[in-house]
């Protein structure tokens, strides 16, 4: 299948970008954990308490860990090219190939998520190894994870096609895109874990695609969901996806009659 | 010298123009800085729902703190930012070469040719910011604190320009680029924060050898804290030391330039 | 004014396997070999001098300009441009050179060429009088005035070189780089650049390397020619005299008078006479290559056996010549 081609190249090209492979992601990791050990070691001994929310020091140390990971594997490689295709009239070529030109993103997608889960999971078993498996951690759990990273790949690949598409009209869509992760961050507990906001904000935000992203797979893995809990995140990042599938189409079909195929 | 402040006026003319041309562009970077902005303070509010003091600040104190912050990140933006983003690409396509014929410096044109009109925009705001959270203090320190801490705000701004491009320097080596931004951008998240939550070594590298945490955090101790020779001298030593030294690497860096063969 | 002895540049590149394999083998230990750009370089060029600078891709041509102009540190050697040593980069001494890449911008890419042009008054602080005189004669010179106010990248390849030329020259450098300057561009444009630097020249008196892939460049411009092959300089003379020394051949075109000429195909040559090779028969005009030697001989037999109303005599192709050259194996005398 052509699909699967694409899957293998883009695997080989990632492999390839040897520094940028590794330094790249230790430095995220380093930094974003390490900030927050010192913010949250501050705060637990000013509280002079064990465990706050529901997490203890550890715990959340570990949430700490899984958020880049995570959102690696939701995030992959999204559509950022999309843009830059239709400023250089890149896309042309895809219109010409016999395949769908999102089953070939998508392809490419999935090749880059699946580095990132095995990133994912070398390092779970490196921390199962140093500190033990939390409490929580079981192969229902796993599964629960597993369906959650599915949900939350697929929803960010719809939104940040639909984002794209605005690239038929306007000049610059990079910022957009920087706005909407910026906010994922906040609202999808990318800088907090959702437990920790007010209850109004934690009731309205599980209704909202941002937790999908990020709070959701890892209270999974973690085993903090219930079954219930689980299906309806399952839901919730579904049916965001297929709104954002649906916008995507409609944007498509609009853009494609104004693309002018210009460039170099 | 007179000459390289006419041309700075040149490049801001040109800048302002280009700026003009992509409106929607302009726009919306002024609106993502400025939801960076709202984030920042939200993130603040939400840590102080768990705790009444982080750092040694309270939250008003630590809002001067983020306000001091993002001044400083806003004049990073506005003078260096841009210039700095494409640096690597310069290097690594030759586009070099041209100001290394010149008789002027090649560093003068990379760091500074792009002036954010957009940023200084957002900075506007940031300064806004800042006064708010100081006039939300119940007491504020005399003129000569002021004066101070606004000096170092600068300063701060300048130490970030010079450890971003110290972060970069190594791409005349290493020719791959993208991960010494990430490397940048992911140490600037300890800049974020009050620099007394770091302990040991952690924090001793990041106030000496990376100043992460001095740029923003040693202006607002002196602010909220009253001005101590220590911390001033010890500013002061570190930001003297940078500049030396990333204008000797610099040099390095040039020496081994090995110039894309058309 | 420029001065080269012993010039050599070594790169080290890494190489990398094909595949997915070699991919994944880079990722934890590379393999680095080594390019010799310059090999021992020694040339010297004077004021008024074109030298047309020749060789293949990857001859060394770009990297022994770029050490020249002070881009690159040499690996070995000296240097002395207008009395610098170039990679010092002393401003005095970039004031005086100039530098024109064709497959590079100089200019702003964003920026109309007026205000590019104003940066370079600032850079090279030209005093405004004579910034002015500069300017106007460059833009006449060139025809282009109409274009100043419009962004670079919005210029066509050939309007944006002119503007690269003027770029270039507005501060009058007394030693000027010029790295195939007409590449890409249609023969209008190729034309009247020629005459730009020729006319340059004549008022200037500047040193200047030319390196070009079209011969047309190197006919027209140069009387000196250098040539390159794998770092090292093969040849260093007049261009004249490579043809006249190496040429082996010399190329006969004789137009016949319509209407007389034999009805049956290609004429073959006298016996006895060295045979000459038929470049071209289309029943008007006969082209045929013969050795240098022979030359006169077979003019006259061409003139006596056939009905001629034209006979020319011309030099091989300098481009047939120096692709000749750099075929050989070993330094040519």
């Amino acid at each position: 299948m052509i699909a699967w081609r694409f899957y293998v190249n883009n695997l080989q090209r990632l492999v390839s970008y040897r520094a940028e492979f590794w330094i790249g992601f230790l430095g995220t990791l380093v930094s974003q954990i390490g900030v927050a050990y010192f913010l949250w070691k501050a705060i637990y001994q000013a509280r002079g308490v064990e465990s706050l929310r529901g997490y203890t020091f550890g715990g959340i140390m570990l949430y700490y860990l899984l958020v880049p990971l995570v959102e690696r594997v939701g995030h992959a490689q999204e559509m950022t090219g999309f843009s830059g295709e239709i400023y250089d009239g890149g896309l042309s070529r895809y219109l010409l190939y016999p395949v769908s030109y999102f089953r070939i993103k998508y392809a490419g997608n999935l090749a880059q998520a699946t580095v990132y889960l095995v990133q994912l999971v070398l390092i779970l078993v490196a921390y199962g190894f140093a500190f033990g498996m939390p409490s929580g951690f079981s192969p229902l759990s796993i599964l629960q994870g597993l369906a959650a990273l599915g949900a939350s790949l697929t929803l960010c690949f719809f939104l940040s096609a639909a984002l794209e598409m605005v690239a038929f009209w306007a000049d610059n869509v990079w910022s957009l895109w920087i706005l909407v992760r910026m906010t994922i961050s906040l609202l999808g507990g990318g800088m907090i874990p959702l437990a920790f906001f007010p209850g109004w904000a934690r009731a309205a935000l599980a209704w909202l695609p941002f937790g999908s992203l990020i709070d959701f797979p890892i209270r999974c893995l973690l085993g903090k969901m219930g079954c219930g809990e689980w299906m309806m995140g399952l839901a919730v990042a579904f049916a965001w996806a297929g709104a954002f599938g649906a916008a995507t189409a409609v944007l498509w079909r609009r853009g494609l009659k104004s693309y002018a195929g210009v460039g170099i | 010298m007179g000459r390289y402040l006419r041309l700075y006026g040149h490049f801001v003319r040109f800048s302002l123009s280009k700026a003009m041309e992509f409106r929607f562009d302009f726009f919306f970077r002024v609106f993502m800085d400025l939801a960076y902005y709202g984030i920042q303070i939200a993130f603040y509010n939400v840590v102080f729902l768990q705790t009444t003091a982080l750092g040694g600040w309270n939250r008003d104190q630590a809002l001067v703190f983020l306000g001091g912050y993002l001044v400083v990140d806003g004049i990073g933006m506005t003078f260096f930012s841009n210039n700095l983003w494409w640096l690597p690409n310069a290097v690594n396509h030759g586009d070099l070469d041209y100001y290394l014929v010149r008789p002027v410096s090649s560093l003068f044109f990379l760091t500074l040719r792009d002036f954010a009109a957009n940023s200084l925009i957002n900075l506007a705001f940031a300064l806004g910011i800042l006064v708010w959270a100081v006039l939300r203090l119940p007491q504020l320190p005399g003129p000569g604190t002021c004066a101070l801490y606004l000096v170092m705000i600068a300063a701060g701004a300048l130490l970030h320009g010079l450890l971003h491009l110290l972060l970069l320097i190594p791409v005349f080596w290493m020719h791959s680029a993208g991960s010494l931004h990430g490397i940048f951008y992911s140490f600037s998240r300890f800049m974020e924060r009050p620099d007394r939550i770091f302990t040991g070594w952690t924090r001793r590298v990041l106030v000496t050898v990376f100043p992460f945490c001095l740029m923003a955090s040693f202006p607002a101790r002196v602010f909220l804290e009253g001005p101590g020779w220590g911390i001033v001298l010890h500013f002061t030593a570190v930001l003297t030391a940078m500049f030396l030294f990333v204008a000797w690497f610099w040099g390095k860096g040039l020496r081994a330039y090995s110039s894309a063969s058309s | 004014m420029i001065k080269a002895r012993g010039l050599s540049k070594t790169f080290r590149v890494h190489k990398k396997e094909a595949g997915l394999k070699g991919s994944l083998r880079a990722l934890f230990a590379r393999e680095w070999t080594t390019v010799h750009a310059l090999k021992g370089v020694d040339l010297d060029v004077g004021a008024g001098e074109i030298v047309g600078l020749v060789g293949a891709n990857g001859a060394g041509k770009t990297t022994l300009v770029k050490a020249l102009s002070g881009i690159l540190y040499p690996s070995g050697g000296t240097a002395e441009v207008l009395g610098h040593v170039p990679w010092q980069r002393k401003n005095e001494f970039r004031r005086q050179i100039a530098l024109i890449m064709g497959q590079k911008a100089q200019l702003w890419w964003d920026l109309p060429a007026g205000d590019g042009f104003m940066l370079l008054r600032e850079i090279y602080q030209v005093p405004k009088d004579r910034f002015r005189a500069n300017l106007d004669a460059l833009v006449e010179a060139l025809q282009i005035r109409d274009k100043l106010g419009i962004q670079i990248r919005r210029l066509s390849l050939g309007e944006r070189m002119k503007m690269e030329l003027i770029a270039a020259l507005l501060h009058q450098p007394k030693v000027v780089f010029l790295d195939e300057p007409t590449i890409g561009l249609d023969l209008a444009a190729q034309r009247a650049i020629r005459n730009f630097i020729l006319e340059y020249r004549r008022r200037e008196n500047p040193a200047m390397i030319l390196t070009s892939h079209y011969m047309e460049d190197i006919e027209r411009l140069c009387e000196r020619i250098v040539l390159m092959r794998d770092g090292e300089l093969v040849y260093d003379g007049p261009r004249v005299k490579l043809v006249s020394a190496y040429a082996s051949h010399k190329v006969l075109t004789a137009h016949l008078r319509v209407g007389e000429t034999p009805a049956d195909g290609p004429p073959r040559p006298e016996a006895g006479r060295a045979p000459g090779e038929i470049l071209e028969w289309n029943g008007t005009q006969l082209k045929v290559k013969v050795d240098r030697a022979d030359a006169a001989a077979a003019a006259s037999h061409l003139l006596q056996t056939y009905p001629v109303a034209d006979l020319s005599i011309e030099e091989e192709d300098i481009g047939t010549v120096i692709e000749a050259m750099l075929g050989k194996k070993g330094a040519v005398a």
